[in-house]
């Protein structure tokens, strides 16, 4: 009897043992055709990218690593955890985000880990994107404290790598105390960019604080050449987004109703909704495919779900998900992202529309009549 | 008895100015220092009334020394309240002081000019209203070419004098001559010159009527009754124009057949209009010439406007010094040509309506169109043609000002970006 007692407890402390180690991703059934492997280990909340090779950079263990497509070791590149990293388009370089006191300091490396360029934003950087393979934008938010509330200072910065950052003023708006008192986390995350697919135009967050009413994100489109704006949306403080789908002509937001919303950037309409809050929101190269606070949607339907408080990136050719969950990096494999359509018809004359359009030279239906006319496109 | 009440009556009489003077401390000094003003006096209503000095002046005569204690509008207002009224409701109550400006970052601003727009001790103005081309003039000739007539909002002697009550004063044309004259407004010589003016001068009042026969009909202070444009010949929306228009029919059927004052009215108003499209012409082509960047120099390049800085100006704040050429002739157009052309046709002179006025109007716009056409010829020599956005720009620019319709605009807009 106390054999077989020992035997049970045993074995119950083998199959412990086993739940302790065996790195899993907690999901829902997955579709047909969908699987699982653990790709590395990772510091788990930290960021991670992935260039359109494969090859992945993460924060592991403090550092910053590169790591091969087939996994293994990393490269160590930075001894120093960053907060953020980001592939230039053709992948050789990597952008990579370190926090000091009141400033950031972004890096660019090549993959063997030679440093190519450094520069110093003053504020926090809140959100990098690559507008070419030299040309680098970067939104930092600067919060300065007062007795009556908080000023909050947002600036777009372009850097070509190079020369000192070109900076320019996106937003500055004083808080009340009571929303300065925010988590921290939740107060810079107030200022978020996107690129255009088309490069010409970003879709940012700014934080607007009217007396006597509710805080909110105001979110807006920015002509990058002009510095044209309009006001697309608005959304509750801790939204995600904005993200252009890929076809540039609408962006996505969350809000803090559960819904995650789709508006047409010509007609300023919501054209979609999912039913999820939209906290974090990640788009498959195509669109077909949206990781929405784990959720994974394919059109406008819930096909998985994975740990809400996973971070994700799809891979650049559609074939997969990297998850990065409780000190892992997952492969989620089996998606069936299609092609991107890419960007269809005469690009300079698309551009040229764009721009006036947001000039307001000519209006919404204008725009939309005059695109379905240039040569080899149709919206 | 009779004798005696007789005798008493006379003395009173003779010892009426002595008596007066008994109870002003100020006279036996200033029957010396400033003898005209206390003959004034002693001859006004005012000291029939027994309303001395002090009454208007207060009793610190540091402060009056100052120059502080000047007796404006305010000081009047407590007895004179049906005039205050009538004034502070008519035009020149109302926004006089448009031919002032905060000079506090002037050099050489005069200290107690600020009065004119700022209570004692207050630093909030009266009125945010200021003038771009007085705030370009010197102090000194802001002082004569600006205020002394600008100052009619706040003065009652800029019409009546300043210690004489006579009412002959007010009561002629001549008084309102001094303002109202001249290049911008020649009132005074349109009426002379008109049959009203005419009769006036040769079979009197009865049968010639005089500025104060229309404007202050029944001795009102409000001189705006019956008008129906403001001052720089815009029209009134229509409830404020037509409200206007028949106060002025009834004032002017009082001599005239309601049905023959319509008629003329109406008939002037054609006027009006058809001389506000040949400006709004001229106009157009000025900001046109601004939104392809074709003035000389443009407003970015010369001394800034008080009011706008780099911007353009053609409205009411419009300079006549630091603009190019073709704004200077559209200065002269719409501060001058058309306000003669207008207001000559409501005073009913030929020769200010046609050759002063309407001759000079339209030749206006015969400089300002060859001046353009100058300017772009210019530019066609060493700048490349206009691109798309620039021609929406200036499209956009014309619809906002109103000279292009909705539909003059979405078809511009369709020719442009099918280029």
């Amino acid at each position: 009897m106390i054999a077989s007692r020992g035997i049970v407890l045993l074995l119950i402390l083998f199959l412990a043992t086993l739940t302790g180690c065996a790195a899993t991703l907690a999901t829902t059934p997955l579709p047909d055709g969908f699987a699982v492997k653990i790709f590395t280990k990772v510091d788990a909340g930290e960021p991670f990218a992935v260039n359109r090779d494969g090859v992945f950079a993460a924060v592991v263990e403090g550092s910053v690593q590169i790591i091969e497509p087939a996994g293994g070791p990393g490269r160590v590149i930075a001894p120093a955890p960053a907060t953020g990293l980001n592939f230039s388009p053709d992948g050789a370089r990597l952008a990579a985000l370190f926090a000091t006191a009141n400033q950031s300091l972004l890096r660019i490396f090549d993959l063997q880990g030679k440093l190519l360029g450094e520069t110093l934003i003053s504020g926090r950087v809140t959100s990098l994107a690559w507008r070419s393979d030299k040309e680098l934008l970067a939104t930092a938010l600067t919060i300065k404290k007062f007795s009556f509330g908080s000023e909050f200072i947002s600036v777009l910065h372009r850097w070509d790598t190079v020369a000192p950052p070109l900076a320019t003023p996106l937003s500055d708006v004083t808080v009340r105390p009571f929303v300065a008192k925010l988590p921290e986390g939740e107060l810079f995350r107030s200022l978020t960019m996107a690129l255009s697919p088309y490069g010409d135009e970003i879709a940012y967050s700014a934080l607007k604080d009217p007396p006597l009413y509710t805080p909110y994100l105001r979110i807006a489109v920015r002509h990058l050449e002009t510095g044209a704006e309009r006001t697309v949306a608005e959304t509750g403080i801790g939204s995600g987004g904005p993200l252009y789908m890929p076809d540039g002509e609408s962006l996505l937001t969350g809000d803090t109703r559960a819904l995650t919303h789709q508006w047409s950037l010509a007609e300023g309409r919501e054209m979609n909704a999912w039913p999820t809050a939209g906290n974090r929101i990640v788009l498959s190269p195509s669109g077909s495919y949206l990781l929405l606070e784990g959720s994974l949607y394919q059109g406008g339907r819930e096909i998985a779900t994975f740990p809400k408080e996973s971070i994700g990136v799809f891979l650049p050719d559609g074939s997969g998900l990297a998850l990065s969950a409780r000190g892992f990096l997952f492969l989620v494999s089996g998606l069936q992202d299609p092609k991107p359509a890419g960007l269809s018809g005469e690009l300079a004359r698309t551009l040229e529309l764009r721009r006036l359009h947001m000039l307001g030279l000519i209006t919404d239906k204008e725009f939309k009549a005059r695109l379905k006319k240039v040569p080899g496109r149709e919206i | 008895m009779k004798y005696s009440s007789a005798f008493l009556a006379a003395i009173l009489a003779l010892l009426a100015p002595l008596t007066a003077a008994a109870f002003e401390p100020c006279i036996p000094c200033h029957l010396e220092k400033t003898p005209a003003a206390v003959a004034q006096w002693q001859g006004s209503a005012h000291a029939k009334a027994k309303v001395g000095c002090e009454k208007c002046h207060g009793t610190d005569h540091e402060k009056i020394v100052r120059g502080e204690a000047r007796v404006d509008l305010r000081v009047c207002a407590p007895c004179h309240q049906k005039a205050f009224k009538e004034h502070s409701a008519s035009r020149h109550g109302m926004g006089f002081h448009s031919g002032w400006g905060c000079t506090r970052n002037l050099p050489d601003r005069k200290k107690g000019e600020c009065r004119f727009c700022h209570k004692e001790g207050d630093e909030t103005p009266l009125s945010e209203v200021h003038c771009a081309r007085f705030l370009k003039q010197s102090r000194e000739m802001g002082e004569i070419g600006c205020n002394y007539c600008h100052s009619v909002e706040g003065s009652c002697d800029s019409c009546h004098s300043k210690h004489s009550t006579d009412l002959k004063i007010v009561r002629d044309p001549n008084s309102c001559a001094k303002c109202h004259m001249g290049p911008d407004h020649p009132q005074w010589e349109m009426w002379q010159t008109s049959l009203h003016g005419t009769l006036n001068a040769s079979a009197g009042k009865s049968l010639g009527p005089d500025c104060q026969t229309c404007h202050m009909a029944k001795g009102t202070h409000n001189v705006s009754i019956g008008l129906t444009m403001n001052s720089g010949g815009v029209p009134f929306t229509p409830p404020k124009a037509e409200a206007g228009r028949a106060e002025m029919t009834k004032i002017c059927s009082s001599c005239h057949a309601p049905a023959f004052a319509r008629r003329e009215l109406e008939r002037d108003d054609a006027v009006r209009a058809q001389s506000l499209a040949i400006l709004k012409e001229a106009e157009g082509i000025v900001w046109d010439l601004n939104d392809r960047g074709l003035l000389d120099p443009m407003p970015a390049e010369r001394p800034p406007h008080p009011l706008s800085g780099s911007n353009l100006v053609t409205d009411s704040q419009m300079l006549y010094e630091d603009t190019s050429h073709i704004e200077r002739l559209f200065f002269k157009m719409k501060k001058f040509d058309y306000a003669r052309t207008v207001k000559g046709a409501y005073h009913q002179s030929p020769g200010y309506t046609h050759w002063y006025g309407n001759a000079e109007l339209k030749m206006d716009l015969v400089d300002i169109k060859s001046e353009a056409s100058r300017l772009r010829e210019r530019k066609k020599g060493g700048i490349p043609a206009a691109s798309t956005e620039e021609e929406l720009k200036v499209l956009k620019n014309r619809f906002e000002r109103g000279t292009l319709s909705a539909e003059q605009y979405a078809a511009e807009k369709a020719r442009v970006l099918e280029r």
